[in-house]
This record gives C-alpha cells, sequence and structure tokens, in this order.
C-alpha cells in the first residue's frame, strides 16, 4: 500500500473519530442534567487537532518532512491516549468523583507525543551505506 | 524473498489501552474497596501532663487500657495518690483538661470504665476522696465542666452506671459527702446544670435508677414527637418544585448522627438511603454527601475517616458534639485539628447556602458545574438544637427542581441561620418512618431511590 494511500486513510479515521467525540460528548452532556465538563465539550479538539491537523498538515505541505513508520504509530497512539483520557476526565467531571487513574493517560500520552517527536526530528540513517 | 513485518504495535496497543480503560471505568464505578479510618492509625497528638508541688503516688495492679485522642491536659499540685485494682479502661476524646490542687486520693477497684467525648474541663481544689468498689461505668459526651472546691467525697460500692450526653455543668462549693451501695443507674440526656453550696450530703442504699429519657413516642404521617425527638414534615411548593422541609427538635445533640453505607467506609459501598435508614432504626433520614465520589475531609460520629483535603477553597460543614454548625474551608484547618476541637461530624460537599442568616451563594454560583435546576438536599440549623432537613424534587414533570440560590433563598425565609448543600440530582432522598417522602430520580428521570455512601438521620 503507498504511503498517500495510507496518510488519506489516516486522515479520514482521524476525522470519523473527532465527528464521533463530538456527537459523543454532545449526546452525554444532553443527559448530564446541566452539569458539564469543559472536557467532555471540547473532547473533540483533540483528534482534531492531534490527529486530523498534522494529516491535512503533512498533505498540504509536501516539503515538509515526512515521519516514518513508528513516529506515525507513536504520534497516532499518544493522541489515542490522550483522547480517551480526556473523555475520561470529562465523564469523572460530571459523575463528580474524581479518579487517580486518568493521570496515566496524560503521562502516556506525553511520552508517547515526545518519542514520537523524537523520532520524527532524528538525522535518518542513510538507506544504503558505502 | 522480501518478507513483508507485521504491525503488531497497533493491535497490542488498542488492547491495552481497551483493557486499562475497561480497568480505569470498573474501579471509578464498580468495584468495591473498604479502607481504614485515619484516626485508627494515629496515638494522641498532644498529651501534656505536668505533676508539681508535692508527691504522686500511682499504684496500678491488673490490665489497665487508657486512650486519648487530642489535647489533653493534666495539672497536678500537692499530694496524689492513685491506688488502681481489676480492669480499668479509659478512653478520651477531642479536648480534656484536668487540674488538682491540694490532697486527692482516688482509689478503684474491680472493673471501672470510663469513656469521654468533646471538650471535658474538671478542675479540683481542696481535699478530695474518691472510692469505687465493684463495677464502675462512666461515659459522657459533649462539653462537660466540673468545678468543686471544698472537701468532697464519694464512696460507691457495687455497680454503678453513669451517662450524660450533651452538655453539662456542675459546680460544687463546700462539704460535699455522697455515698452510694448497690447498684445506681442514672442517664442524663440534654443540659443539665447543678450548682450545691454549702454542705451536702446524699447517701443512697440499694438499687437507685433516675433517667430523664424519652416518653412514648407519637407518630403521624407526617409528624413525630418522644418528647426528646419532635419531627414535623411539612411540603412546600417553590419555583415550581416539591420540596419537603423536616423541621427537627432535639433535647440532645446525640440525636443527630451519620451512617455509612453497610457501616462500611470505602468507595463504591452503596446502599439505598432507606436500607440504611432501617439499619439504624432512624426515624428520620437524608442522604449525605456520598463522600466516595467526593474527596475532602471526612469525620462521622467523632472518627476520622478521611484527612485529606479536597482543595483549599473547599467549604465543610461541621457540626460540633453540642450540635452547633460552622463552615469552615479545609485551606484554614486540617481535619485532625477540627476532630481535636471536638467536632462530631464533617461534610465536604457544599457550598454553604447561608451563613449567619444570610444567602451565601451568589446566582451563579452552582456545584462544579452544575448550571440548572435540580433536586437538591439540604441541612440548617435555626437555633440550638433545632434544625430542618431539605430535599428538593427535580428532573419530573412535576418539579423542575432548584438551583442552589433558590434552594438557599427557601432555607433562608424558614429562619435558618446555617445551612449547607449535601448531595443532590438522583441521590437526594428523604425517609421518614420507613417510607421514602420525595420522588428521588436515578438515571434520568425514573423515580426511584439510588444506592448512597451515607446518610444524616434522626434516631
Amino acid at each position: 500500500m503507498s504511503t498517500s494511500v495510507k496518510r488519506g486513510r489516516t486522515l479520514r479515521a482521524w476525522l470519523g473519530t473527532s465527528a464521533f467525540c463530538g456527537l459523543f460528548s454532545a449526546v452525554y452532556e444532553h443527559f448530564s442534567h446541566g452539569v458539564y465538563s469543559n472536557f467532555m465539550i471540547f473532547l473533540f479538539l483533540v483528534p482534531l487537532l492531534g490527529g486530523v491537523l498534522p494529516a491535512l498538515l503533512l498533505r498540504l505541505l509536501p516539503r515538509l518532512r515526512r515521519p516514518a513508520a513508528a513516529a506515525r504509530r507513536l504520534w497516532n497512539s499518544a493522541v489515542a491516549a490522550l483522547t480517551l483520557g480526556t473523555c475520561l476526565t470529562g465523564v469523572f467531571e460530571i459523575y463528580g468523583a474524581p479518579s487517580a487513574l486518568v493521570r496515566v493517560y496524560w503521562w502516556a500520552g506525553g511520552a508517547l507525543l515526545a518519542a514520537a517527536l523524537i523520532a520524527w526530528l532524528r538525522p535518518r540513517r542513510a538507506a544504503h551505506q558505502a | 524473498m522480501n518478507k513483508k513485518r507485521r504491525n503488531l504495535w497497533t493491535p497490542l496497543y488498542g488492547l491495552a489501552l481497551a483493557l486499562f480503560t475497561l480497568y480505569v471505568v470498573l474501579d471509578a464505578f464498580v468495584i468495591p474497596r473498604s479502607y481504614a479510618a485515619v484516626q485508627n492509625e494515629t496515638t494522641a497528638s498532644a498529651i501534656v501532663q505536668s505533676v508539681g508541688g508535692g508527691t504522686a503516688s500511682q499504684s496500678t495492679t491488673g490490665t489497665t487500657s487508657q486512650s486519648a485522642s487530642g489535647t489533653t491536659s493534666q495539672s497536678t499540685s500537692g499530694t496524689t495518690s492513685q491506688s488502681t485494682t481489676g480492669t480499668t479502661s479509659q478512653s478520651t476524646a477531642g479536648t480534656t483538661s484536668q487540674s488538682t490542687s491540694g490532697t486527692t486520693s482516688q482509689s478503684t477497684s474491680g472493673t471501672a470504665s470510663q469513656s469521654t467525648s468533646g471538650t471535658t474541663a474538671q478542675s479540683t481544689t481542696g481535699t478530695t476522696s474518691q472510692s469505687a468498689s465493684g463495677t464502675t461505668s462512666q461515659s459522657t459526651s459533649g462539653t462537660t465542666s466540673q468545678s468543686t472546691s471544698g472537701t468532697a467525697s464519694q464512696s460507691t460500692t457495687g455497680t454503678t452506671s453513669q451517662s450524660t450526653t450533651g452538655t453539662t455543668a456542675q459546680s460544687t462549693t463546700g462539704t460535699t459527702s455522697s455515698s452510694t451501695s448497690g447498684t445506681t443507674s442514672q442517664s442524663t440526656s440534654g443540659t443539665a446544670s447543678q450548682s450545691a453550696t454549702g454542705t451536702t450530703s446524699q447517701s443512697t442504699t440499694g438499687t437507685a435508677a433516675s433517667s430523664a429519657a424519652s416518653q412514648t413516642p407519637v407518630v403521624t404521617a407526617d409528624s413525630y414527637s418522644d418528647g426528646s425527638i419532635a419531627i414535623q414534615i411539612t411540603t412546600y411548593r417553590v419555583d415550581d418544585t416539591d420540596v419537603y422541609v423536616a423541621d427537627v427538635t432535639l433535647a440532645s445533640a446525640d440525636a443527630l448522627k451519620t451512617a455509612l453505607a453497610n457501616d462500611v467506609y470505602g468507595k463504591n459501598i452503596t446502599a439505598a438511603t432507606s436500607s440504611i435508614a432501617a439499619a439504624h432504626d432512624a426515624i428520620l433520614a437524608i442522604n449525605g454527601d456520598y463522600y466516595s465520589a467526593r474527596s475532602g475531609y471526612m469525620i462521622r460520629n467523632g472518627v476520622l475517616y478521611r484527612s485529606t483535603s479536597g482543595g483549599s477553597d473547599q467549604e465543610d460543614l461541621v457540626v460540633w458534639a453540642d450540635g452547633s454548625f460552622e463552615i469552615v474551608t479545609e485551606g484554614s484547618v486540617t481535619a485532625q485539628q477540627l476532630l481535636d476541637r471536638g467536632a462530631w461530624q464533617v461534610f465536604a460537599f457544599g457550598p454553604a447556602l447561608v451563613t449567619g442568616g444570610e444567602i451565601s451563594v451568589s446566582q451563579g454560583e452552582e456545584v462544579d458545574q452544575a448550571k440548572t435546576s435540580n433536586p437538591r438536599t439540604a441541612i440548617g440549623i435555626i437555633d440550638d438544637l433545632h434544625y430542618v432537613f431539605v430535599v428538593a424534587d427535580g428532573r419530573t414533570s412535576a418539579s423542575a427542581g432548584l438551583s442552589l440560590y433558590q434552594l438557599a433563598d427557601f432555607l433562608k425565609s424558614l429562619g435558618v441561620q446555617t445551612a449547607y448543600n449535601l448531595d443532590g440530582g438522583g441521590s437526594s432522598t428523604m425517609v421518614f418512618n420507613g417510607t421514602v417522602v420525595n420522588n428521588p430520580t436515578t438515571n434520568g428521570t425514573r423515580i426511584s431511590e439510588r444506592k448512597v455512601s451515607d446518610i444524616v438521620y434522626i434516631g
């Protein structure tokens, strides 16, 4: 499968995730009797800014450095962890029960994000060395 | 051959993420866990004992157990002699101060058990001689102040049981001699004050029982009265909402209690308000602060369960041993300090609705992010030992529910001096004589009781 096809699939996947998150938070807020959480309201922004925007930039700016497969996986994993963390924080805020375990999503998301950036920015080895 | 490597990261990471998320959700909402109370792990915070100006002698034989919580201070001058034989158990909670001057002699034989809660101050001047034989049990709750001057002599033989609740003040001047033989049982509830001047001599032989307790209860569909507890339930219509008010007058603060679901402190341990009420023979009960879904200080019936703060701005309701209410912020005091000062109950929900007879919430202020009308539960105090338990319906076509400001405004109209918001929404429930009074809404608009962590009750 070509890279451009994969990139198109990734963009559609994140677009779908953003739409699902927006719908999910709208339904959740509707049934939460007026109790709201900013984490729930702005949940859709996480996959939108973390998934759709980078994929669009890579498509619109061909001169931008292409991430390797490992960097792309780390980045997507980070955005997935942050999306789930945001969603659960919203749920717990609306319920009124804090959970210390949610911090794991932020730590994991941050670590994976850093790893993805390092993997993207580090100099690549030449494919065929003499 | 160019073998294509399978991407294992995505499915493995997805599986790990899904399993962890499942665990987080189960941990937050399903898996029950019981925790130990903080107080059980804490020894006395401050015990000061000083003996000066004379001889002090203490002789103990047999088993002696002494437990003290909070600040205890004892100062003795002159000759003090204390001799104890047999099993002695003494437990003190809250602030205790004892000062003795002159010659004091105390001798106890057999089993003696003494338990004191709240603030106790005892001052004795002159010659005091106290001798007890046989089984002696004394339990005191609330504020007790005893002052004796001159010669006091008390001798007790046989079984003696004395229980005092509420505020007790006793002052004796001159020579007092009291001798009791046989079985004596004395129980006092509420405020008792005794003052004697000159020579007083009291001698009791045989069996004597004195009790200022309840009369036969008179119960109707919306009222209860037994001499020491009076409850009247009234339904109001406020802002398109049915509001149930239980007007409670007590003879003793001891009747205002709390209970945990299944009598266990922990997470996800819940039961219906009516079930917890039935298990504790509650006459009247409302849901509490749902402590397991909240953070902040937690003291119940004089036991410190949780000392971690929910934030410096978290407003807590403190119910002192004498039944009075006070609103404190967790940034200004620690849970241990509250316990040491005699806090009997501490709730961490809020906010405070009324303080000093004035509304203390703004029109836009709400619990966390709750901005609309909802079912509500609140507790307030009008005067000494005169309370209101308030539950408002909501989320139904018959009742819209109240905002915090509307609730505070209503409480103020009842003459409440201090009022505090407890857990609302689907948790809001009032139970009177085993019957649910209001229309609690669980899972949206369905009328049924939600299981909660704790209740406040009269019983």
